[in-house]
């Protein structure tokens, strides 16, 4: 099963339709569960949901094979928590979809993280959605900067 | 001496999964969260989780409302620390916060690659500590300690 996800805050349409697009081209025969935010968006080859509670999110991510989302910190930190692929496909504010281009930039400071595939288009979109089978997932790990992280905040709560 | 008491913050979505990666700092402390909508599934259930409604840009009036939500919190609670990963109901909690002498920390998304916030850049003049998730984004009052991933 793939898992789109768009976030909790303004519709994303144009990726829905991008993977609606190509399941239809493809006659791809794959479940889609697509979390789309308060969208008029509907479609015969994908089970559409507006908002899902945190455990049926929860629920889905654990049981799919490949997450398809926004470029937001949020899908990207549950994708590497739960050992998920994630294809990011990132908003753009001129097309009216976020307030500004901070996934733009979410995908460039992401772009060589092991697990996490960047779309920067519908094509680019297509072709990873093409070879599927072949994405790895990633992993959360605990790097220095972490830790360093962690360990400052605890010396600022002991003061 | 009692355990310092942390009050942790945050939105939903990428905020609060951010927050979730704090939880390892919390430890000398006792902590209890506060979110916009309903439970989320990362809290144990012991854990204490106050819902305080959402406000945003678009939802100003709502200020007042989620504003009460929080002094009944703080008034309940009595934190020591406020801690909140955004977003502007994260920075109206650290702005109630500091009115009640509690100290108070912003970590700005580390989505925020390019630069840091409208919520960040205001918190900076109010929290205690203002943290940014990259380095090349401090300033004199946001600084960089480390970052989630």
């Amino acid at each position: 099963m793939i898992f789109i996800t768009t976030g909790t805050q303004i519709p994303f349409d144009r990726l829905v339709r991008a993977v609606e697009q190509w399941l239809i081209i493809n006659n791809v025969n794959t479940d889609v569960i697509a979390q789309v935010g308060n969208s008029d968006f509907n479609s015969n080859c994908m089970k559409v949901l507006p908002s899902l509670e945190p455990q049926e999110f929860e629920d889905y991510i654990n049981s799919c094979e490949l997450i398809v989302s926004h470029a937001g910190m949020g899908s990207i930190l549950t994708a590497l928590r739960t050992k998920k692929p994630l294809i990011i496909f990132p908003r753009q504010a001129k097309l009216g979809e976020h307030r500004n281009d901070h996934q733009l930039a979410t995908v460039n400071s992401f772009s060589n993280v092991p697990g996490i595939y960047v779309a920067r288009n519908e094509d680019e979109l297509k072709s990873l959605l093409d070879k599927r089978h072949e994405l790895k997932a990633g992993n959360l790990v605990d790097s220095s900067e972490y830790t360093n992280l962690i360990n400052n905040l605890k010396g600022l709560f002991s003061n | 001496m009692p355990n310092k008491k942390i009050l942790a913050v945050s939105s939903p979505g990428g905020h609060w999964v951010q927050l979730c990666r704090l939880v390892p700092s919390f430890d000398s402390c006792s902590v209890v969260y506060a979110g916009v909508y309903t439970r989320p599934t990362e809290l144990n259930s012991d854990a204490v989780y106050y819902q305080i409604g959402d406000v945003s840009r678009d939802t100003m009036l709502k200020i007042p409302k989620v504003s009460s939500t929080i002094i009944k919190i703080i008034r309940n609670e009595k934190p020591n620390f406020i801690i909140t990963t955004g977003a502007l109901p994260g920075l109206l909690t650290l702005f109630i916060g500091k009115l009640f002498g509690i100290k108070t920390i912003w970590l700005d998304s580390i989505a925020n690659s390019e630069s840091i916030s409208a919520s960040g850049r205001l918190a900076s003049y109010i929290a205690d500590d203002c943290f940014t998730q990259w380095p090349n984004l401090t300033t004199s009052k946001i600084k960089y300690i480390g970052r989630v991933v």
